[in-house]
């Protein structure tokens, strides 16, 4: 049974909202590109930051902008990780930050084709970013950063 | 000030102005821009947990995805059991006055999302706003303070309008 109290907070409540479910909902089924999109916005600010602390090549949003021939509103939106990138938009940024953003895991075929042949070095380079691959998901990743973390004094001011 | 419900009928939250403050939350602590910015803003804080700007972020998205499914789990329920989501806020954490070897003996949770409630009735809670906490006290930083301030004006305002809550604030730890 309501209390008096509580009508009477539910006088002042205007509305109901729940556009958070539908947002959960849609996180749980574009998790795995929404992870891969946070992480490439995330390598790009860090390379970025990099940039501005080393005075050279491009670092700020503007400048990127400019780089990839788009706007800053799409740069700004692309730099939030919740943008559905194609793989168009992510060459475009590898090629202007000079930075590798993600890494195609070379399929073991049993083929009398060889595969070296037709892939370049290039594209199969070690990234020197951290990459999302179907046999590191974005928990290991994490489980693997808290475990080199100092996590006596991780656990001091939270 | 307006009031919004987000779960009927337990959980409701504050709106200042064009988003309510859960909005808010969800979107900066999506939002990678956002939240290197403000590690970017407190990398001498980061250093007491040993992790850098690129990492406090993964760790926060990490806290996010669990967060989501705690609240999974919360819809799931038709009757869902908030008392065992919030809890009290310590008098230490948003108390200036307590001497410094008692806050640093006290167990820590590991974890530095919050989100700050007011509790209206058993299982009823009002979401006043939220924070990512680095300091062990509220008012040691800004980020906090500011809930501290908004907790006061909301409870300020809902004594004005007749409507006591429960003593103390709450948090959610996620």
């Amino acid at each position: 049974m309501e209390t008096q109290n509580f009508k009477n907070f539910k006088k002042l409540v205007s509305n109901v909202d729940t556009s958070w479910s539908n947002e959960l909902a849609d996180f749980n089924k574009n998790s795995s590109w929404l992870d891969i999109s946070f992480e490439i916005a995330l390598s790009v600010l860090a390379k970025l930051s990099e940039n501005k602390i080393n005075k050279k090549g491009i670092f700020n949003q503007k400048l990127l902008a400019e780089a990839l021939g788009c706007s800053a509103q799409y740069v700004n939106k692309l730099l939030k990780g919740n943008e559905n990138l194609t793989l168009d938009t992510i060459c475009n940024l590898q090629n202007v930050l000079n930075i590798n953003l993600i890494e195609v895991t070379k399929y073991e075929a049993v083929s009398s084709y060889s595969f070296e042949e037709v892939y370049s070095n290039n594209i199969l380079s070690k990234s020197n970013t951290v990459a999302l691959t179907e046999s590191k998901d974005y928990n290991t990743l994490i489980e693997e950063i808290l475990q080199s973390a100092d996590n006596t004094s991780y656990a001091l001011a939270a | 000030m307006d009031f919004i419900t987000i779960f009927e009928p337990n959980l409701h939250v504050v709106k200042f102005d064009d988003l309510h403050e859960f909005e808010k939350l969800i979107n900066d602590w999506n939002d990678a821009d956002y939240l290197f910015k403000y590690f970017a803003k407190r990398e001498n804080d980061l250093k007491y947990y040993g992790v850098s700007v690129i990492d406090a972020v993964r760790i926060t998205r990490y806290e996010i995805n669990q967060f989501r499914n705690k609240l999974q789990q919360i819809l799931k329920s038709t009757n869902p059991d908030l008392d065992q989501l919030f809890t009290n806020l310590d008098n230490q954490e948003f108390r200036t006055n307590v001497e410094l070897s008692k806050q640093k003996s006290k167990p820590n949770p590991k974890y530095w999302l919050r989100i700050y409630a007011l509790k209206i009735e058993t299982n009823i809670y009002l979401i006043v706003g939220g924070a990512i906490k680095l300091k062990k006290l509220m008012e040691e930083e800004e980020a906090t303070a500011n809930e501290l301030i908004k907790l006061n004006k909301v409870r300020d305002f809902l004594r004005s309008e007749g409507i006591s809550d429960y003593d103390g604030f709450y948090e959610l730890i996620i």
